[in-house]
């Protein structure tokens, strides 16, 4: 059984967290300060009934998770599925090979891994539906387990993997469309040149 | 990190190649059985064009783990504190304003001289008893405590 009196102390980790999750799910800052102030209110009442040994995080997360489909389900007043056409597996690898702007040398799609930044992966975040959205942040962000998962957003562990692989797929193809349409290959390209060239005349 | 190998394309005269992008996702989340990982291994040494795919979602999986938590703003962890300062709460909230350095030394003062106030004096924030949405609390079941 936890104790009350360490409640803050114990979830101070998590904050950060818990609000970029927040924030990523809502996509509204005064949402994801209400949510997230939903979930230590609903956990700190809660908390002489957590398990102490168990994971902290995943208890944490759950209680966010079910406040957001709670708020946001009864909100929206609509159904959540949202149909995804397949998207092809290995979707951003393929079309790193096949782009005719990127720089199609031995190691460039480890120069593209390396030269993407958050805000990018959090703008192709945002652009996906809302169940992959949850799944794709909560698994790949978060590195939570299929089983933790399925137990927060009430879904079998089968519907997690579906949704996680189309999730990803998605992800790609929006990541993929995002540096696309804001010329961001050929210029990262040339940044990692440049870095490149730089690093060459420091050494040379 | 290793270099990549070569961009050799998949010809997949028997199929495999298809039959293994299906188990990218398991082979990334480290969940293939046996007999699964068996053959992605078996099929990864001899296609270089799958393996190099394969590592290449390896590495995006890496970048995706590597993104940063957004960092709460001090004012909006200080509201949500403010928030949790129910009657009951003393030392632990306590500490976390002096953690957060709160400018507002009043409300400070309210926290940290808790045990000397009445309690109707403590603030309690901005959110009703039953929360901000009146959602059901789904630890509990109920709308109310």
């Amino acid at each position: 059984m936890a104790n009350q009196e360490t409640f803050m102390n114990d979830v101070d980790p998590y904050l950060d967290s818990l609000y970029s999750t927040a924030l990523r799910l809502t996509k509204k800052p005064a949402d994801a300060q209400d949510l997230v102030q939903e979930c230590l209110l609903k956990a700190y009442k809660a908390y002489e009934r957590f398990e102490e040994g168990t994971n902290l995080k995943a208890w944490l997360f759950r209680i966010l998770t079910n406040s957001y489909i709670n708020i946001y389900r009864y909100k929206k007043r609509r159904p959540m599925e949202v149909d995804v056409d397949d998207q092809d597996t290995m979707y951003l690898y393929h079309k790193l090979r096949g782009s005719e702007s990127a720089d199609t040398s031995k190691s460039s799609e480890e120069d593209f891994i390396n030269s993407i930044t958050d805000v990018d992966i959090t703008t192709a975040l945002e652009e996906l539906p809302e169940q992959y959205r949850e799944v794709v942040l909560l698994s790949d962000v978060e590195g939570l387990s299929y089983a933790e998962i399925a137990e927060m957003l009430e879904i079998p562990p089968g519907t997690v993997m579906s949704r996680l692989h189309r999730g990803r797929k998605a992800l790609q193809k929006a990541l993929w469309n995002y540096v696309e349409a804001n010329n961001l290959i050929g210029s990262k390209s040339r940044q990692l040149a440049k870095v490149a060239t730089q690093t060459g005349d420091e050494n040379a | 990190m290793s270099e990549m190998k070569s961009n050799d394309p998949c010809e997949d005269s028997d199929g495999d190649c298809h039959k293994a992008t299906t188990l990218v996702d398991k082979f990334i989340d480290n969940i293939l059985e046996d007999s699964e990982r068996l053959f992605i291994e078996r099929h990864l040494s001899n296609c270089p064009g799958c393996s190099h795919g394969f590592e290449f979602e390896s590495m995006f999986h890496i970048r995706m783990k590597s993104v940063a938590p957004i960092s709460m703003p001090s004012d909006v962890k200080e509201n949500i504190l403010l928030a949790l300062g129910f009657p009951g709460m003393s030392n632990p909230m306590k500490g976390a304003f002096s953690a957060m350095g709160s400018q507002d030394a009043q409300i400070d003062e309210q926290i940290t001289d808790q045990m000397g106030i009445p309690k109707g004096d403590i603030p309690k924030g901005t959110i009703p008893k039953s929360g901000f949405f009146g959602s059901k609390d789904p630890l509990s079941g109920n709308n109310e405590d």
